[in-house]
């Protein structure tokens, strides 16, 4: 457990060493955080004067957009992607966590090491999660928590922390999504050569994954408390299930 | 190390090598480049697995034993490897901490090998910004601060200065009348002959081996007496 902790630990230490990719993760969180505050601030704003309220709605109606569907689509979008970026931040760090070994030339001191590969891909995977959880905890809480609390968001509140099932989902089950998607990134970095080959596979399978994701947790949240946990249990087991195959498949000649 | 061979791509890179080192011996393996000379130290590192005979360490299977995580073998090659974004010291901790030492007890036994090798003041830099010289002389404190059964050199001193190679050797030497097995790879044919007990000649299988007795310091002459001069200017 401690050397599996070490690996972990050195990873959360190089990357909280990287400025740009620390403020890159903060911007992304912040920009979606601003643009769906804005929106949802503004329309509650609004709709505190029925006159307004009315105009908006007949404005939208021009358009050919219901006012509901808007603020049940918007709502959608920010809790799908609410749970999207973890797992997809997730991905990119841990899509070059034990490539970055092979570069530094790491690699054959932490095989000679008292370390069992699958610790080691666990250890990775571990400290590839640790700061995009902490802003997914920050951000995600705080927003959803906040805007949650929007009068005219009332009918969506159970997709912005009014809800059993949004809690499992944002505690557990968008950390076991990516712990999923971050143990396929961990694998396919162990296997990959180069960085492109990784971050191609990493950018087009686990992208794609992490989105489909974030969309089934959110669509999830009307369904109730146990099928968010039967979502996490199962992302839990298949990320088990890589991590293992993972261990396996990188057992054979690491310096060659 | 029974009739080991290693082919890569259907192609032999060594073949039939018998070899056996003792704890407190130190042995040198010479050759020409692409001879199978670092191919023959990963066999032993049990970092490839002998495509022909066995290797084993400690009378256990190289291989299985590195991916048993025994610990047994400490490996310093010509790449340094380092994390560039922690410090020197950061990176011994981490290294150690995997073997099971405490960062007390890896600052108290690099503190010493630091000094020895003049690398006080890179301890608490980056590695990543340290000279190639430096990093290397890192990851030789790594080496040396483990306890490994066997050390295993791929050219150590490709980026030292002079006077940190002989320390180097000095200190390398010094483990080995401890006790410790040792191999050192190289290209520095003076150097192997002062410091081991024997030197292999390699080129696709042992050719050659050379034994000697009396170990002396690998470099002397006026031209690194002029060198320690400018040093203490």
């Amino acid at each position: 457990m401690k050397r599996l902790m070490r690996i972990a630990r050195t990873e959360v230490l190089e990357h909280s060493r990287q400025p740009w990719m620390l403020f890159i993760l903060a911007a992304n969180y912040a920009l979606w955080t601003f643009v769906f505050g804005a929106e949802f601030f503004f329309i509650d704003a609004v709709a505190s004067s029925p006159e307004q309220l009315m105009q908006l709605k007949s404005q939208l109606s021009q358009l050919g957009v219901q006012y509901d569907t808007v603020l049940q689509l918007s709502t959608s979008t920010f809790g799908s992607l609410s749970f999207t970026n973890l797992p997809l931040f997730v991905a990119i760090m841990s899509g070059t966590s034990v490539l970055h070994d092979r570069e530094c030339g790491t690699m054959p001191f932490l095989m000679l090491a008292p370390v069992t590969r699958l610790q080691l891909l666990l250890g990775k995977l571990i400290g590839a999660m640790a700061i995009p959880m902490l802003f997914h905890v920050v951000f995600v809480g705080v927003s959803s928590l906040a805007l949650g609390r929007l009068g005219v968001l009332a009918p969506f509140s159970f997709k912005l922390g009014a809800s059993g099932a949004w809690w499992v989902a944002f505690l557990i089950g968008a950390p076991a999504s990516a712990a999923f998607v971050g143990a396929l990134g961990t694998v396919i970095s162990a296997l990959s050569r180069d960085v492109r080959t990784s971050m191609q596979f990493t950018s087009f399978f686990i992208g794609l994954l992490s989105l489909a994701f974030g969309a089934v947790l959110v669509d999830g949240l009307s369904k109730g408390v146990e099928l968010q946990v039967a979502f996490a249990i199962g992302c839990v087991i298949a990320a088990g299930i890589t991590l293992s195959i993972g261990a396996r498949l990188i057992s054979k000649d690491v310096t060659s | 190390m029974t009739d080991a061979g290693r082919s890569f791509d259907g192609r032999s890179v060594l073949s039939k090598v018998s070899l056996t080192v003792s704890a407190g011996e130190m042995v040198g393996i010479a050759g020409p480049n692409g001879g199978g000379k670092s191919t023959l130290l990963m066999l032993m590192a049990g970092l490839l697995r002998p495509t022909t005979g066995r290797v084993l360490v400690c009378g256990v299977d190289a291989f299985a034993l590195s991916l048993t995580a025994a610990g047994q073998v400490g490996l310093v090659t010509a790449r340094p490897g380092l994390y560039p974004l922690l410090t020197g010291r950061e990176n011994l901790h981490h290294f150690g901490g995997l073997f099971g030492l405490s960062e007390a007890e890896v600052d108290a036994k690099a503190e010493p090998l630091a000094r020895t090798l003049e690398l006080i003041t890179g301890f608490d830099v980056r590695a990543g910004k340290l000279s190639t010289g430096m990093q290397q002389k890192l990851s030789l404190i790594r080496a040396l601060l483990l306890s490994p059964k066997l050390l295993l050199f791929d050219e150590p001193t490709a980026n030292l200065d002079p006077l940190a190679s002989r320390a180097l050797y000095a200190e390398v030497r010094r483990r080995a009348d401890a006790g410790l097995a040792c191999v050192l790879v190289t290209h520095d044919l003076p150097a192997a002959e002062a410091v081991c007990n024997r030197v292999l000649l390699v080129n696709g299988g042992i050719e050659k081996e050379l034994t000697f007795t009396e170990h002396r310091a690998p470099l002397t002459g006026p031209t690194l007496a002029a060198w320690q001069q400018l040093v203490k200017r």
